[in-house]
């Protein structure tokens, strides 16, 4: 499904690369792990294979097409979703719109579905009062499963996580857990500093 | 959830904010508008001066003609007489039947004696008598004296039409002016202070006595006006030139008294034009029909042209501000929209990951700078008028008073009082021939108002000022942020 192909990518010099020659292949349904130490480049792998940005060099092939040819905001929007260590909600909105716009923008297949939309906030934990005030009243955990319920909600193939339970406590983190598979054949891949 | 809805969440959620930018862009919009307001209340006023300032064509003996000729005549002892051609009513209609002529004013002048009744004496400041009624004039010589009259009287086709009276200087206080159905009748209209003085009254009857011979008249009072109370030095001259010892009748009175070989004669004729731009034409045109060796037609579209020049200045003016504040307005707006949309990178961002449009994005920042707009544009059509109103008198005083000081500086002594001074040896002791409407009008050119109105026109026209503004603002602003990839947007 996803294939790195000889994957590079440095800061400043092409000498100080964080990583050179990565050839990796995704498969569909499968649940990937990146370990690795601070600072070792793991994040930045993500963003490569989320499309955030271009690699210095190598390629990423998405269902044997270049992700460069699908275009990187066509292959974001249509195939990948990203539950990001920084949550990376939209701060005016409430937990219910930030949802309904992740659901409008990747044209999910339930985009406006607001009932849906209620459920999955419901299942991480949310109540009904929280997921209409705004996120930015959310403890860090709840924003962290408002993140992840973002994922949840788009019909993304290819759900790309950087630490996306470094937020909550352990109550928590089990009821995430095994709402990231659903039923779906998804890819997902998981970025962490330990192996818990 | 589309941008439309993203760009109203945001507004609603950032009420400070958006309140900031309401108030920044009203202002922004007041000024503009304004600056659109007196543009085009300064063209209406162009337009609108057209019509009522218009120029006229004065029709008139050719004096410099007639000097030549007195020269070429003047032989050894004997003193040259300057004769002057009065101009023919046969004349006078053909030009007035010419294209854009709108109507004709025929004025004749010549004095007389008081007889049942004294003229007003007017006195210097240094307390020496200048004119006792019918007196000698100190100083002159008798054959001028003689034939000059305390009494002036200028005879008109109707007062309505006189520069003094349409230019208010002159008002009837009491029963009316003289109007073109008094030709061939007696009837006058007299100064307020002469009638004070004499107990005179519409309805009353004076005599008075030709300058040569013997010959009186009976003249019915059938109007006072009131000339203005301050006077300039040449107005208070002596006798006849004093406004208060003017009488106004028809033109035939005065060509009655002037005598016989005045019939249908006019001393000077002035011709209104419709249209201002068509003055040249017109007195090219009524050149042909005139002899040039007697007769002079000349133009004057100066209160025009000092209309026209004064709204010019102004327009500029306002074009200037306009184009000021639209620039200032731009890059006050655009720094606004830059440290906005710079506050907004990790928004940028979340949406850029999600896979949002660029395109989306930006418009999602145009939608809510257009809401802004709207309201902007919305107060700026209530204070709009106010602003405009008091900074377009400014304009218009400060025009006025610059254009009111050029004119004086271009005619010195000029009166337009409807009598010339007693000097030169105008024919059969006429009180000298006045600037007739050489300068009509120019006090409608000082009063020129703006009539500044906020029209529905006005207001789109300020929407789309303000929609360039704020296309150029987003697209500076944006185009920054949204070159970069959504990583480097999120990291930074």
């Amino acid at each position: 499904m996803l294939t790195t192909k000889n994957l590079g990518y440095w800061y400043d010099r092409p000498e100080n690369s964080l990583f050179t020659d990565i050839n990796l292949e995704f498969e569909q349904g499968q649940s990937y792990a990146i370990v690795g130490q601070s600072g070792s480049g793991k994040t930045t792998f993500l963003s490569l294979i989320a499309g955030l940005e271009k690699p210095r060099v190598g390629e990423i092939d998405y269902n044997g097409h270049s992700i460069n040819d699908i275009g990187l905001t066509k292959y974001r929007q249509q195939n990948v979703s990203i539950v990001f260590q920084s949550y990376n909600l939209l701060t005016y909105m409430s937990p219910l719109n930030n949802l309904l716009t992740a659901m409008a923008v990747t044209k999910s297949s339930h985009q406006g579905n607001q009932k849906y939309a209620k459920d999955m906030l419901r299942k991480l934990g949310l109540t009904d009062e929280q997921m209409t005030k705004n996120v930015q009243r959310l403890s860090g955990g709840q924003k962290q499963r408002v993140a992840i319920a973002r994922t949840m909600c788009c019909d993304a193939k290819l759900v790309v996580a950087d630490e996306p339970t470094g937020n909550l406590d352990e109550e928590n983190t089990p009821r995430s857990n095994p709402t990231l598979p659903r039923n779906r054949p998804r890819t997902k891949s998981l970025c962490d500093h330990c192996y818990s | 959830m589309n941008f439309i809805k993203r760009a109203w969440l945001s507004l609603i959620a950032k009420k400070g904010r958006s309140f900031l930018l309401i108030l920044v862009t009203s202002a922004i919009m007041l000024f503009v508008l304004a600056g659109l307001l007196i543009r085009n209340a300064a063209d209406a006023a162009t337009s609108n001066a057209k019509k009522n300032v218009g120029a006229t064509l004065t029709l008139s003996a050719n004096r410099e003609a007639a000097f030549k000729k007195m020269r070429q005549g003047a032989t050894g002892g004997t003193k040259p007489s300057l004769s002057m051609t009065p101009v023919k009513l046969s004349d006078v209609k053909q030009i007035a039947n010419l294209n854009n002529v709108e109507s004709y004013n025929l004025t004749s002048t010549t004095s007389v004696n008081a007889q049942s009744f004294e003229a007003i004496s007017t006195s210097s400041s240094s307390g020496q008598s200048v004119m006792q009624g019918g007196g000698n004039m100190p100083g002159g010589d008798d054959k001028m004296t003689n034939s000059q009259g305390d009494i002036a009287v200028t005879g008109v086709s109707a007062t309505s039409l006189t520069s003094n009276f349409t230019d208010n200087n002159y008002q009837i206080t009491k029963g009316r002016g003289i109007k073109a159905s008094d030709a061939n009748t007696n009837n006058i209209i007299i100064e307020s202070e002469l009638a004070k003085q004499e107990g005179l009254k519409v309805g009353d009857t004076v005599k008075v006595k030709a300058t040569s011979g013997s010959k009186t008249y009976q003249l019915t009072i059938v109007g006072i006006y009131k000339a203005p109370s301050t006077s300039t030095s040449t107005q208070m001259g002596p006798g006849a030139t004093d406004p208060a010892n003017t009488i106004y009748s028809s033109y035939t009175l005065a060509n009655t008294i002037k005598g016989s070989k005045y019939a249908n004669t006019a001393d000077s004729v002035t011709f209104t034009v419709s249209d201002p731009a068509k003055v040249n034409s017109v007195k090219k045109a009524g050149k042909k029909l005139i002899n040039t060796s007697k007769y002079s037609l000349s133009a004057n579209d100066a209160s025009y042209q000092s209309v026209k020049s004064s709204m010019n200045n102004v327009k500029s003016f306002a074009d200037k501000i306009v184009w000021l504040v639209a620039i200032a307005g731009t890059i006050i707006l655009a720094l606004i929209v830059i440290l906005m949309i710079r506050e907004r990178r990790y928004e940028i961002g979340v949406l850029l990951s999600m896979g949002e449009s660029r395109m989306k994005i930006i418009g999602q920042f145009f939608i809510e700078m257009f809401i802004v707009l709207v309201i902007a544009v919305g107060v700026a059509g209530v204070g709009g008028k106010f602003v405009g109103d008091k900074l377009g008198e400014q304009l218009v005083s400060q025009q006025a008073s610059s254009t009111a000081s050029n004119v004086n500086s271009q005619r010195p002594g000029n009166t337009d009082s409807g009598q010339g001074g007693p000097g030169g040896k105008a024919p059969n002791g006429q009180p000298g021939r006045n600037g007739g409407a050489s300068f009509m009008g120019n006090n409608k050119a000082d009063k020129t108002k703006l009539d500044v109105q906020v029209t529905p026109t006005n207001l789109a026209e300020l929407g789309g000022f303000g929609l360039a503004i704020i296309f150029v603002s987003i697209t500076l602003a944006s185009g920054g942020i949204l070159r970069l990839s959504p990583r480097k947007v999120l990291i930074d």
